[in-house]
């Protein structure tokens, strides 16, 4: 029921002029808000990326030990440290995480064992390490340390050994010793 | 006419309705501000309108600035062609060509299209919203009245047209329209009414000679200003009681839009 002859006009709380103003207001406030939110994912999609790069890059050198030297081990070590403490964050790559700390502790143990075996008046100068080779550099107090205590432990490990003495500037002994697996191969001539 | 759309909503913002009663090239704009269903504002003015067929700058200029920081805005406008009725819905043919409003559940105010349209031609720069009969306006007092045991005469009067009903409580005996005329117009008070009044009973008395019908009473809704020492020179004038009860139309408009517009007949 309705006392007027014609029934009132839907009225829209916005009046289509208004909308004019609005729709820009609104539009650039989405856009603030939008490239905000992609500026957040983007740093933090960086900040995660950084990790696991490095650790591709790690994990690739493992087996690949054969071409590339690696120098410094300790030192890299614990940069791997600080690198699976942050890998640790991403739920990603925990099983990446399992396999790398088990490749890293076989590491260890092998660096620890080699480690262990050389004497303790033998003082190292380079100790490059690698899958099937060990090239140890050092100075020691007597001639014979590394015939007597070192060299019965590299050939144990090694089958090829091939090693140089020296007398450095302080008039001290010194050795230098390539150790390497050396598959056999058999070599026919004509 | 379906439920009104307005929402419960829509009574928290400020809400304008304006209502406009054109005649002798005057036009009375009566304009109320709501808010939280509650009356902020209220606002009358009188213009000058020579063109019955248009609302002149001034009026839309006036509207327009009353409406700046409301957020809808009603306009109401009284329908003062000769052309309307006021009737028993079951009485009524129905037409394409005329338009209804189902003010009761019996009764029905009715106009041609053409006149609808025509109003809204008028308010064409403001938008039209809402329509009334003078007969809508009346019948909303004559409600008041329902039990009143006498028949009675209303009467609803403005200056330049006056709408007519009897009822004996809630039935209706007879409506009829009268657009007033120009000498009347001119006349005084007292003459005006005099004229109208009798036109009115003897136009009834014409019409239901053969019932055997007497009317008891004539109340009279009145939108012109009259003095109680008029009234009471018409009141002896008549052999039966007359009564009357003072209306502003536009006021009363602009409450019937609150009630259609939030829907609360």
């Amino acid at each position: 029921m309705s006392y007027s002859l014609i029934e009132p006009k839907i009225k829209p709380l916005f009046s289509n002029f208004t909308k004019l103003f609005l729709i820009p207001i609104f539009l650039s406030i989405f856009s603030i808000i939008g490239i905000d939110e992609y500026l957040h994912v983007k740093t933090n999609l960086k900040s995660t990326n950084i990790p696991n790069l490095t650790q591709q890059i790690d994990i690739k050198k493992v087996p690949e030990k054969k071409d590339s030297q690696v120098k410094k081990p300790i030192q890299q070590e614990s940069t791997k440290k600080v690198n699976l403490a942050q890998v640790e964050q991403n739920p990603a790559n925990k099983q990446l995480l399992v396999n790398i700390s088990k490749s890293n502790q076989v590491l260890r143990n092998e660096l620890k064992g080699i480690f262990d075996a050389i004497p303790k008046d033998i003082i190292l100068l380079k100790a490059v390490f690698d899958r099937n080779s060990l090239v140890l550099k050092g100075l020691m107090p007597a001639f014979d340390t590394y015939n007597s205590s070192l060299l019965p432990f590299l050939k144990s490990k090694y089958n090829y050994n091939k090693s140089s003495f020296f007398i450095d500037q302080d008039l001290r002994y010194g050795f230098d010793s390539s150790s390497e697996i050396l598959e056999e191969v058999e070599v026919y001539e004509n | 006419m379906g439920a009104m759309m307005s929402s419960w909503k829509q009574k928290y913002f400020s809400n304008i309705f304006f209502s406009i009663v054109l005649e002798d090239h005057l036009c009375c704009v009566f304009g109320r501000v709501f808010q939280k269903g509650k009356v902020v504002k209220t606002f009358r003015r009188v213009f000058k309108n020579q063109d019955k067929n248009s609302l002149e700058k001034p009026i839309i200029k006036y509207i327009n600035s009353k409406s700046l920081g409301c957020a809808f805005r009603y306009v109401s406008f009284l329908l003062s062609s000769k052309e309307q009725g006021f009737a028993k819905k079951e009485k009524l043919a129905l037409s394409d060509e005329v338009m209804l409003a189902n003010i009761d559940k019996e009764y029905v105010v009715f106009t041609p299209n053409l006149n609808v349209e025509q109003s809204k031609l008028t308010c064409k720069k403001i938008g039209l919203d809402l329509l009334y009969s003078p007969f809508a306006l009346m019948y909303d007092r004559v409600k008041n009245h329902y039990e009143n045991k006498n028949i009675c005469l209303y009467m609803y009067v403005h200056k330049s047209c006056i709408s007519v009903m009897v009822f004996k409580q809630k039935e209706l005996f007879e409506s009829f329209f009268w657009l007033t005329s120009i000498d009347m117009k001119s006349t005084n008070e007292y003459d005006f009414f005099y004229f109208y009044i009798n036109k009115s009973m003897d136009k009834f008395y014409n019409l239901w000679s053969n019932k055997n019908i007497i009317l008891d009473e004539v109340m009279i809704c009145n939108n012109i200003f009259l003095d109680e020492e008029a009234q009471e020179d018409i009141k002896n004038s008549f052999a039966i009681d007359v009564n009357f009860e003072s209306v502003d139309t536009l006021e009363l408009m602009c409450d019937l839009a609150v009630r259609d517009v939030f829907n609360e007949l």
